[in-house]
This record gives structure tokens, C-alpha cells and sequence, in this order.
């Protein structure tokens, strides 16, 4: 489903971010991105949604060189590939329910049809009974959790989560990992980058391991530890 | 728009004004075009007669100045066809119409010359003929009524060029300042998969719509001006109507169409301009 071939990326000054990446991941796994920080864990995850082209190399979604998109087909790409963040991302002048419809009106869904799927991502995410609250109201964990569920609402096949647990205590780091997981039980492909060693090594997933922008470890049921 | 109404009301308030000044200058200048087709169709000359001037007498001066070439029509005008048109002028005072009879109305020839550039000439020849007591013709009002609309239409365009400028350049800033307000939200429908004009739409609509608005201001502030300068003007306008015999349709609805077109123009122009910089 998503494959690096040889990629590089570097930045301004020939400052290497990303050196010679291969990996392929296939459609339903649950990885973890794993490094230190300035590894280049989130520059994979820019790469995946086109937000930066590559130096070199190729990056393939369904067999697709996305490094050749237009602005167009980058837009409709990233309502398959979706992402989330450690900074949430989300409009605090909108409440809960609004921040998920967004992604949906995106796909022209109606009104009346947004709604009922938003509620059903909000149920998952064990927060359909404070839709009608805003971020402000609701906790760190609870916003993390909006995030994921506008980032699933609608049509997406993959998820990225860029750190989801490093602004959330250790509890509710579980618990956003727990649904991830459940997220992927229902056949989206997960990708989770971080650097928190409990939380990859009792997962027992696939790690990808970085290291200044080069892999050093890939292995189907790998664990961390951070040097 | 709720979230920012000061920058809306001053988007709107500009483009209102710009809008209602050119919606003056518009009235003005029909007004003006009015009359002066009016004047055009008027008779050019017209020679008065003493009682000492037979019918017989001005036939002749009639046949005289048609063989200069010149004269593309004439209408003479006896005493009595003087009385009626006087008591059609004057239906509404019975008081001036019983003074007048017939007798102490003088006939008349009216002349059309083929070209402006005659009428000093016919009228001189007119003019010089014994028992022709006053000759008038209407070239120093039509040659002054053309000079003011030229002035007009090219001081209204200067004024309305600068003004619709001034306009476009506050709608650029306020959408600008939505733009980068709204910079987060960009961001996440960008990322969540929003196409350039899923973003670009809504700005362009509210540019569109802000022009729409100031039109439809401007033009209810117009015809009322008018509506309320109509009867002090109307003496102004020999006797030509400022409102077209009173049906608003005739230049009213028209210059609401431009309005709206130019406001939607301007509108999305200037939402458009503030887009390509930020987006």
C-alpha cells in the first residue's frame, strides 16, 4: 500500500534528514516510527501526505509516485491518508462535533449524513455525549481523541499519528494507543511515530527504528529502547 | 463575518459610498442626456412675428430660407395654434389662461437646420428680416449641456476609477486579514484533504457578497436622494422630468443591475487578489 524506494530527503544547506529510506508498508498494519528526536520520523509522515517532495527517491500509494501529484490529487490523497498531531490541531471556537464534520464536508457529504457519521467517530473515540462541548471544556487525552476522530470520519484508509502520546500523561497515552489499535482492528493502516519506549515494547507491533535519517532496525514485532 | 463585523462594516461602508457617489454621477448625467435629447428634438430657431407680418409675408421668408439649403424642416405657427399650445402649457393655472387670447399672441416659424454650424446664420438671416420681433434658438444651452456632460462623464469616471481603487484595496485588506485569521483553519482543511477552492469559495462568496450589499445600499440611498431632490430640480431641467415622467423602471432598475454587477465584480476581485497572495 505505501512504499519508500531510496528516499532522500534533505533540507536547506544539504542537511540530511532522510538518507536512502526503503520500507514498505502494507494495507492494515500498525507501525511504529521509532528515534530520537531530528531521527526524521516526521518527516516520513510529511513525505506521506505531500506536504514535502522528496530529494530523491520514490514513495508509492497504491503502487502511485505521489512526489508527482498535483496540488489536486495531493488534496484527495490526504482524505485517504490522514494525519494527526501532537498539537491536536483543532478550532477551539468549534465544538467537538463541528471539528469532526470538518473533515467530512470536505468529502461533500450533506449535512444531515455528517452528522450521523461524526456521532458514530465520536463514539468510538467514547466521546459522542460531549459533541456539543468545545476543546476548551474537555481534556488533554479528549482532545487527542477529536483529533483521531476527524482524522478517521469519512473515507480514510490510512492514519498517521506524529507523537500522539507526548503531550498526554502515561494513563491517557495508553488509552489513545488502545485506540489506535482499535482503529486498525477495523482495517485502517496506523502509523504512529514516537520516541516513548513503555509504550512500544508492550505493544509488540511492527518498529521501524531511525537514526539521523537512516534506518537501522526494521522488525515485524520489535520493541525500543531509547539510547 | 460575525466573527470580524468592524472589518465588515467598513469593507461594506466603502464600497456603499464608492457605489452611491457613482450612482449620482450616473442620475446626473442621464438627467442630463435627457434633456438635451430633449432639446435636440425641440424646434432649433424659432422667429416671433409682429401683427405687422402677414401669413402670406412669412410663406415667403419660409420658401426663402428652405432654398438656402440649409433648413431640414419649418412649422409656422399662427396666433391661434399659439393660444392652444399656451393653454396646454398653462391648463393648471386658470388664471393665466383667462389674460390671454389669441390676438396678443404672436405666430411663429420654427426651423430645423440641417447642422448645428447653421443655426447662427438662419437665425441672423431671421433676425434681419423687418417685422420679425425676436428670434430665440436654444445654442448656447445645448453647446453649454453637452460641455457639462462632457466635464462630468470624465470628472465621474477620475472620481469613480479612484473611488472603486480606495474600495478594492479595503476589500483586499479586510479579506486579507480574514485570510490570515482564519490561517489555522486553512492549514487543517489543507491537511484533511480541502481542495484550493474548497478554501478559496467561501472568501470569494463573502467578497461577492460584500459588493452585492454596498449596491444594494447605495442604490436605495440614491433614489431616495432622488426621490427627495426631484422637486426642487425639476425647475432646472426645461421642464424635462428628472425621473422620466415618474417610472422608475426606466433608469432606476437598469442602473440597480449595474450596480449589482460591478459590486459582484469588485467583490470577487477583490477576495481573488487576496487569495493569490495568501494562498
Amino acid at each position: 500500500m505505501l512504499e519508500f524506494r531510496k528516499v532522500t530527503k534533505k533540507y536547506l544547506a544539504n542537511r540530511m534528514v532522510l538518507d536512502n529510506a526503503s520500507f514498505t508498508i502494507e494495507s492494515g498494519e500498525f507501525v511504529y516510527l521509532v528515534g530520537p528526536s531530528g531521527a526524521g520520523k516526521t518527516t516520513i509522515l510529511r513525505l506521506l501526505i505531500g506536504e514535502m517532495k522528496p530529494t530523491s527517491g520514490k514513495i508509492l500509494y497504491r503502487d502511485h509516485p505521489i512526489q508527482k501529484f498535483s496540488k489536486r490529487q495531493i488534496a484527495y490523497l490526504r482524505r485517504e491518508v490522514r494525519i494527526v498531531f501532537q498539537d491536536f490541531k483543532i478550532l477551539f471556537d468549534r465544538t467537538v462535533l463541528e471539528n469532526v464534520l470538518l473533515s467530512l464536508y470536505i468529502l461533500g457529504r450533506k449535512q444531515s449524513e455528517a452528522v450521523a457519521e461524526a456521532r458514530k467517530v465520536l463514539k468510538l473515540v467514547g466521546l459522542d455525549d460531549k459533541r456539543s462541548m468545545f476543546p476548551i471544556q474537555i481534556s488533554a487525552g479528549e482532545l487527542q481523541r477529536v483529533a483521531i476522530a476527524r482524522a478517521i470520519a469519512g473515507d480514510s484508509k490510512v492514519l498517521l499519528a506524529d507523537e500522539p502520546t507526548g503531550n498526554l500523561d502515561p494513563d491517557t497515552g495508553n488509552e489513545i494507543v488502545k485506540l489506535l489499535e482499535e482503529i486498525n482492528s477495523t482495517g485502517t493502516t496506523v502509523i504512529v511515530t514516537t520516541h516513548n519506549e513503555a509504550l512500544v515494547n508492550q505493544a509488540k507491533k511492527r518498529v521501524i527504528e531511525l537514526h539521523n535519517g537512516t534506518i537501522i532496525r526494521d522488525e515485524k514485532e520489535g520493541g525500543y529502547r531509547a539510547s | 463575518m460575525r466573527r470580524s463585523p468592524y472589518q465588515t462594516f467598513a469593507a461594506i461602508l466603502t464600497m456603499t459610498l464608492t457605489f452611491f457617489i457613482s450612482a449620482i454621477f450616473a442620475t446626473t448625467l442621464y438627467h442630463l442626456q435627457t434633456i438635451l435629447t430633449d432639446l435636440e428634438k425641440r424646434p432649433q430657431i424659432t422667429a416671433f412675428f409682429s401683427d405687422v407680418k402677414t401669413e402670406e409675408d412669412i410663406r415667403v421668408l419660409d420658401e426663402r430660407i428652405k432654398a438656402t439649403g440649409k433648413v431640414e424642416s419649418t412649422v409656422y405657427k399662427s396666433k391661434e395654434d399659439a393660444l392652444v399650445l399656451y393653454k396646454e402649457q398653462n391648463k393648471d393655472d386658470p388664471l393665466l389662461l383667462e389674460m390671454v387670447t389669441a390676438d396678443i399672441l404672436p405666430a411663429s416659424l420654427e426651423v430645423k437646420t440641417l447642422k448645428p454650424e447653421y443655426l447662427s446664420e438662419i437665425a441672423t438671416t431671421l433676425s434681419e428680416e423687418p417685422g420679425v420681433e425676436d428670434v430665440m434658438y436654444l445654442k448656447e444651452e445645448v453647446e453649454s449641456l453637452v460641455s457639462w456632460i462632457q466635464a462630468l462623464r470624465a470628472e465621474g469616471v477620475i472620481l469613480i476609477s479612484i473611488l472603486t481603487a480606495v474600495s478594492l484595496l479595503v476589500l483586499l485588506t479586510v479579506i486579507s486579514m480574514k485570510i490570515a485569521l482564519k490561517q489555522k483553519e486553512i492549514e487543517i482543511l489543507e491537511l484533511l484533504g480541502a481542495t484550493s477552492w474548497y478554501i478559496r469559495w467561501p472568501f470569494l462568496i463573502e467578497g461577492a457578497l460584500y459588493g452585492s450589499v454596498a449596491a444594494i445600499l447605495a442604490w436605495g440611498a440614491s433614489y431616495v436622494r432622488l426621490l427627495y431632490a426631484t422637486p426642487y430640480l425639476d425647475g432646472y431641467g426645461w421642464g424635462v422630468p428628472l425621473l422620466s415622467a415618474g417610472s422608475p423602471t426606466d433608469f432606476m432598475l437598469p442602473l440597480l443591475a449595474g450596480l449589482l454587477i460591478v459590486g459582484l465584480v469588485v467583490g470577487v476581485i477583490g477576495s481573488f487578489l487576496a487569495l493569490l497572495r495568501y494562498s
